[in-house]
């Protein structure tokens, strides 16, 4: 999912733009979450619930992490462009599946491009959140297989 | 339900196409880090560590190949419900062995690291694979053991490897918590 049009704002520093970029996939998620959860099944309501607890927990850290470099923090867009139309569960899913794929790419940036080993940790906790979330998913939604070999990357 | 925004009325499935023009430069940017990543392990090489000194990748790979090995054996006589999960657990181990061995290649400016790396692995502590033949929680003890092995060392790593590792521990959890995990089993 992405915003209408890219930010102005968005740091030349390699580390800082990704770090930015990092925000901007959460708060696409975070808005996504709400589509998915109007759509899910019931029973899927704690994923929901856990994802948008982990998204939204990120989303703060990150953005504490621009402040303290004084990077400009982007904020959410206006309006999101879903990737696909989303009106029933099976589709609610994908869209899951894909928020977590782009969050897990835009965090093992920030881990690829950060010169600082507690800012690669923390990405790698956000990699491996949605790695497993986009599995847990993958398992709701029926598809196989359920894990990838190489979440965020491109090997 | 919610209709879209007017203002960002879509056309025929226009998000797929900025988004991945953004996964484009993502994966550009990790490419053209990579040379950048080179150098530092080029120098790293020369500096920090010794030339006796292994790298820690090399670790890394041994574990890759002694998980996908144990997923296998394991896969041989488990129940047929989870056979499939643990062939899949093998398959991507070996695909992290492999892209660990391009990686210490390049790293090392000459062709694949020698097996004899194999006996002193951190997954070496697993169970002898012929007898008695690997259950799946051997397989699941030995990939979270992987899992935070790799997710120690992502974070002290830089560039290129940092990345590779990262993704190799996010695939290592979730493959013992999700696709070895009991509601995968009841599929």
């Amino acid at each position: 999912m992405t915003s209408p049009s890219p930010d102005p704002d968005r740091p030349k520093d390699a580390a800082e733009a990704a770090l930015f970029d990092a925000v901007v996939a959460e708060h696409a998620a975070i808005y996504g979450y709400g589509i998915v959860s109007a759509h899910v099944m019931p029973e899927q309501n704690d994923l929901v619930s856990q994802a948008l607890l982990e998204h939204r927990d990120r989303r703060e850290t990150a953005v504490a992490m621009l402040t303290e470099r004084s990077v400009k923090v982007p904020l959410p867009a206006a309006g999101y462009q879903l990737p696909m139309p989303v009106t029933k569960s099976t589709e609610a899913a994908k869209l899951a599946i894909r928020m977590e794929s782009d969050c897990a790419v835009a965090w093992r940036a920030v881990m690829e491009q950060s010169d600082s080993e507690q800012d690669r940790a923390f990405g790698l906790k956000a990699l491996t959140q949605s790695a497993v979330m986009a599995a847990r998913w993958r398992q709701v939604l029926g598809a196989w297989p359920v894990t990838e070999a190489f979440p965020g990357g491109s090997e | 339900m919610p209709r879209p925004d007017p203002r960002h009325a879509p056309g025929p499935d226009p998000g797929v196409i900025p988004a991945l023009s953004r996964r484009r430069v993502l994966v550009g940017g990790s490419r053209g880090l990579l040379a950048l990543a080179l150098i530092g392990t080029t120098a790293a090489a020369c500096g920090s560590r010794g030339p006796d000194e292994p790298d820690p990748l090399e670790a890394e790979l041994s574990a890759a190949r002694a998980d996908s090995e144990l997923a296998a054996a394991a896969a041989k006589v488990a129940p047929p419900e989870i056979t499939p999960a643990l062939i899949e657990v093998s398959v991507e181990r070996a695909r992290h062995a492999t892209a660990l061995i391009e990686e210490l290649s390049r790293a090392a400016g000459k062709p694949t690291p020698t097996p004899a790396a194999e006996t002193t692995t951190p997954s070496a502590g697993a169970p002898a694979m012929p007898t008695p033949p690997p259950r799946v929680q051997d397989v699941v003890v030995a990939l979270r053991r992987s899992a935070e092995n790799a997710a120690k060392l992502a974070p002290t790593l830089s560039g290129y490897r940092s990345g590779l590792v990262g993704s190799i521990a996010a695939a290592c959890t979730t493959a013992w918590t999700v696709g070895l995990s009991p509601a995968e089993r009841s599929r």
